[in-house]
């Protein structure tokens, strides 16, 4: 589904240059888990962003479903974003002033789809993440697991292609954070594909693939499906 | 970057600000400080008497018969006289003002006699010579400093002569001219004789003692007319305070015309509400970048600094900055004020350790201090962590404070919109308005010899007019009527009917109605060919004349059918006058149009006056040169040059000075409120998307457009506008009604006036909202969710 080919992305301040990422190549069929690891600095934030579309890379090629949009403009990555990407954050990022309900219905209003719809499948997908007793609640009045879990759904409601999540339980306990990488798992088995970012080695265990990057480039792409299979069990 | 920005916006705002509020509160610091340095200001008084009950008006040119009677009153220190010569001249004395020097002829300007006891109401530099001398006995001239430089080129003229018709005048003293902030406006003085029947068109001034009861001295003076004679019934006599007088000096035989109470409320209004906005805007900009300074703050508490340290801090920031931002303002100040003192006709200017500048610096200094309080105070008290955390961004009270002054700003934007439109729209009726008589391509040539005018005889001078080029006709008025009337006829008709009050009559020559462009009812214009109209004084002492009555004047007589007027013979019983209608003619406004349409009349050379007006109806392309062969002629038959010759339409202009005056000061401060609410709203904007950016970037990330994210911003400020507009109506409707009331002819106030302000400044705000957002609208999101 996602192809990486020579890939580089280069920051450019008034007296500095940045390399973020150098010549990456990476491939991620569809269904696969990904985790990205890597100490700070590595740039795994910048293929993060990259892979969602919210940015472009300086040089290379970058094949999204047969289509290569290194170049495309930013309005072009916008509407392909809007229908093929969710992403979950670190802090979550909720808007406060709105509720549950409407938070997770801010992207479908963006697609310009009916209320009627709108109303369908937010119920429905609050439902599938267990959160849907608290829909008329603000994002203050929920804990940290459950505004995840809101953050979560906020990312299916538009049933995407890919789910990318940027440290998803960072901001979390223990507990909340397993019930939140126990989700995406199951998501994942049900054919969501998901590409994470994560610095944390538990995290990483929940993922059937690890990358490893290091100054901006991949020095490790290999399998992790023994220590997924363990953390499940 | 945008930091520096908003840093020079914000001192440029405030500066632009408190620079128009203190141009304006230096005009009005001014018309509330006229005449209030004159000798023993705060006990002397001018007599007015209120002649509004016979259908007069309030005077301040009054007959001094009554009032001298209260010399010997116990609580009247001393009365001052000051009488236009004008009123002197004639009967009992010669006090001619047309004089000869070295062969040149000049009128006198501003010749008044006064009282010997002049300088003691009256601070006067005396340059030269005597002034007391001058005032005690008859013959002598005081001069001004330009009125001598003007007829001898030199201040050096004691003992120079003047010579006129009945003999000559010894320059006895010379004075300095009398500043702009006094209500005096008189450039020669003489004599001022004894007259049997107390001087009519005086200005009476009382000193009074310190523990006089006016109402009393006003009662008494009233008695004493109603004793002396009956006919003046209801009319009274007002005390009226020294500094008060410049506010009621609009009248015709004035010094010279004053101010208007109107335009300083107006004034006093405006500058309280642009230092209010200016400052508002200063603080909420201060208070808003330092919040965006909260992370220093909290590294500066953490690496140790005291509360005690921070609050020094921030208030010296503060306060150097308002100290910069004000100085800047004087500057501006300095450097608009020979604009702003051209449109306001004033002279004022800046005086450093004035009380004035004393409390300019008060508010500046207190501004600074308010603006670096919040900061100070609220921001130094939070822990280094909480700080640097950054769970600062909330601070509900402030934000509130913020939003109302933002709606304030926006309700004085629409307001003052509301305002210009509507004054520009009175202004241009009172421009438009049919006054009877035609104010465009009309020339008035002031004040020449009157026997040299009003012949019955086809007359030299005004032959050699109209022959030149451009000259449609030439007639005569004895009265400048587009600013004044002069006096008025009561005539008794056929029928029996004597009307009372007031009855403007003005003294004409041929072709009255054509030449000053008044529309004929019935009848025909005075004309050479019906030279019998002309006035006439037979060997018995009875007078006969044409006239030419208004259509109002006929039908308060009860005359509807202006046809039968004509021909009608009206008398003037005192006067032994006939007069014939030879024509009606449509009514006329005399003056200014916030005074009531009087029944008004026109008579064939019956002058009066010592001098009178040529009128010329004009048809040219270029009025300089057609001005410069009018003086040219008149050079050639009358030997004065200082002949002032004037548009009608600009002495119409002239007599409407104080309502263009506001309308130009309004005009010009109105995109100045909506500059200042504009950035008041850039500030406002700025912090709110600095605020929410986080927000802005989630949600474009999940799919919003630049224009989903500029509206979501811009609706927050649009409800500020809409709710303004409820601030800004009911206000703005009952001030401008108020000044509506002023005048006769009024327009009203539509309703379109008051939408279209309103979604002009709804739209202004707008796309200065839109483009605050679209910058934010337009960042990359992985910018700001990057660093997490």
């Amino acid at each position: 589904m996602i192809n990486l080919q020579n890939l580089s992305r280069v920051f450019r301040t008034q007296d500095v240059e940045t390399t973020a990422l150098n010549n990456i190549n990476l491939n991620v069929d569809e269904g696969e888990f990904l985790a990205i690891m890597g100490p700070s600095g590595c740039g795994k934030s910048t293929l993060l962003s990259i892979l969602g579309m919210l940015d472009s890379p300086s040089s290379g090629s970058f094949n999204f479903v047969d289509k290569d949009i290194a170049n495309y403009s930013e309005e072009q990555l916008a509407k392909l974003r809007k229908s093929s990407v969710g992403f979950v954050f670190q802090s979550f990022n909720l808007i406060d002033e709105l509720t549950v309900f409407e938070n997770v219905e801010l992207p479908l209003q963006y697609q310009q789809i009916s209320r009627v719809e709108r109303k369908q499948r937010v119920e429905q997908i609050l439902k599938r993440v267990a959160i849907d007793h608290r829909a008329d609640h603000l994002p203050q009045q929920l804990s940290g697991g459950q505004q995840q879990r809101v953050a979560v759904a906020r990312a299916l409601v538009t049933n995407p292609k890919l789910i990318l999540a940027d440290e998803p339980t960072g901001n979390l306990d223990s507990k909340n954070g397993e019930e939140v990488m126990t989700m995406l798992r199951e998501l994942n088995r049900e054919g969501t594909t998901i590409v994470m970012v994560t610095h944390s080695e538990k995290e990483g265990g929940y993922a059937d693939r690890l990358v490893r990057l290091l100054d901006g480039q991949i020095m490790v792409d290999k399998s992790n499906k023994l220590t997924a299979h363990a953390g499940a069990a | 970057m945008q930091h520096k920005h908003h840093f020079v916006l914000n001192v440029l705002g405030f500066s632009i600000g408190m620079a128009a509020a203190i141009l304006v509160a230096l005009f009005a610091y001014n018309e509330l400080n006229v005449d209030k340095d004159q000798p023993d200001a705060d006990r002397v008084y001018r007599v007015y008497a209120d002649n509004t009950a016979v259908g007069l008006s309030k005077d301040g040119a009054i007959s001094a018969e009554v009032p001298l009677t209260l010399k010997s009153h116990s609580h009247v220190e001393s009365i001052m006289l000051l009488v236009d010569t004008y009123f002197i001249n004639g009967d009992e004395h010669e006090l001619p003002d047309i004089v000869r020097v070295a062969n040149t002829e000049f009128k006198l300007g501003n010749f008044y006699v006064a009282s010997p006891n002049l300088m003691d109401f009256v601070n006067l530099e005396v340059i030269d010579g005597r002034l007391d001398h001058v005032l005690e006995k008859p013959g002598y001239l005081a001069l001004s400093r330009s009125e001598a430089m003007r007829l001898f080129g030199t201040v050096n003229v004691i003992g120079q002569t003047l010579t006129h018709e009945a003999g000559i005048y010894r320059i006895g003293a010379v004075f300095e001219d009398l500043p702009q902030n006094t209500h005096f406006a008189f450039n020669v003085l003489t004599f001022l004789p004894e007259t049997s029947r107390g001087p009519f068109g005086a200005h009476v001034y009382f000193k009074l003692t310190a523990n006089a009861d006016e109402l009393a001295i006003e009662a008494e003076m009233t008695e004493e007319r109603r004793r002396r004679s009956p006919r003046w019934g209801d009319t009274s006599f007002d005390l009226i305070p020294l500094s008060d007088v410049h506010f009621n000096s609009n009248g015709e035989f004035e010094m010279k015309q004053g101010g208007s109470l109107i335009a300083l409320k107006i004034s006093i209004l405006l500058s309280t509400l642009l230092v209010v906005i200016a400052s508002v805007n200063f603080i909420n900009l201060n208070i808003a970048s330092a919040g965006k300074r909260a992370k220093e703050i909290g590294v500066r508490k953490a690496l140790g600094a005291t509360r005690a340290q921070l609050i020094t801090q921030f208030l010296t920031e503060s306060l150097l900055l308002v100290l910069v931002a004000g100085l800047f303002a004087l500057f501006l100040v300095e450097l608009s004020l020979p604009g702003f003192n051209q449109v306001v006709e004033r002279n004022l200017s800046i005086e450093y350790g004035s009380p004035f500048m004393w409390s300019v610096m008060n508010v500046v200094v207190f501004i600074g201090l308010l603006s670096g309080l919040y900061p100070a105070l609220f921001l130094s008290a939070f822990s280094a962590k909480r700080v640097l955390s950054g769970d600062l961004s909330r601070g509900q009270g402030a934000i509130w404070v913020r939003k109302l002054t933002l709606c304030l700003q926006g309700a004085f934007s629409v307001g003052l919109m509301v305002a210009v439109l509507f004054l520009y729209g009175q202004m241009t009726l009172i421009k438009e308005l049919d006054v009877g008589y035609a104010k465009q391509d009309r020339l008035i040539i002031r004040e020449l010899p009157a026997e040299v005018l009003y012949n019955k005889e086809p007359n030299v001078l005004m032959n050699a007019l109209s022959n030149l080029v451009g000259i449609q006709g030439v007639s005569l008025s004895d009265t400048n009527y587009a600013t004044s009337m002069l006096m008025g006829q009561n005539f008794t008709w056929p029928n029996g009917e004597t009307l009372d009050g007031m009855q403007p009559n003005i003294v004409t020559g041929y072709h009255a109605a054509d030449v000053l462009g008044l529309t004929l009812l019935a009848g025909r214009d005075f004309s050479p060919e019906f030279a019998g109209d002309w006035y006439v004084e037979d060997a018995n002492g009875e007078k006969r004349a044409g006239v030419l009555v208004t259509r109002s004047q006929a039908q308060a007589a009860g005359y509807t059918d202006f046809e039968q007027v004509v021909g009608m013979t009206l008398t003037v019983p005192r006067r032994n006058l006939t007069a014939t209608v030879v024509g009606v003619v449509e009514d006329i406004r005399l003056g200014s149009v916030t005074k009531p349409v009087l029944p008004s009349s026109f008579i064939l050379g019956y002058i009066r006056n010592e001098t009178g007006n040529i009128i010329l109806n004009t048809e040219t392309e270029n009025r300089v040169l057609l001005t410069q062969q009018v003086n040219e002629v008149l050079r050639q038959h009358i030997s004065r040059n200082d002949v002032k010759i004037d548009w009608i339409e600009e002495e119409f202009h002239q007599a409407h000075r104080n309502e263009f005056m506001t309308l130009t000061v309004l005009t010009i401060f109105c995109p100045l409120a909506i500059f200042l609410t504009c950035l008041g709203t850039v500030g406002l904007a700025s912090f709110a998307t600095f605020r929410r950016q986080k927000e802005v970037a989630m949600r474009k990330v999940l799919g919003a457009s630049r224009l989903n994210i500029v509206n979501l911003l811009a609706k927050e400020f649009l409800v500020l506008v809409v709710v303004s507009w409820f601030i800004a109506f009911p206000a703005t409707y009952f001030l401008i009604a108020d000044w509506l009331a002023n005048f006769n002819e009024r327009i009203s106030q539509s309703l379109w006036v008051y939408l279209v302000s309103a979604v002009l400044i709804a739209v202004i705000t707008w796309i200065t909202v839109a483009g605050i957002a679209f910058k934010t609208a337009s960042t990359r999101p992985s910018k700001i969710l990057r660093y997490e």
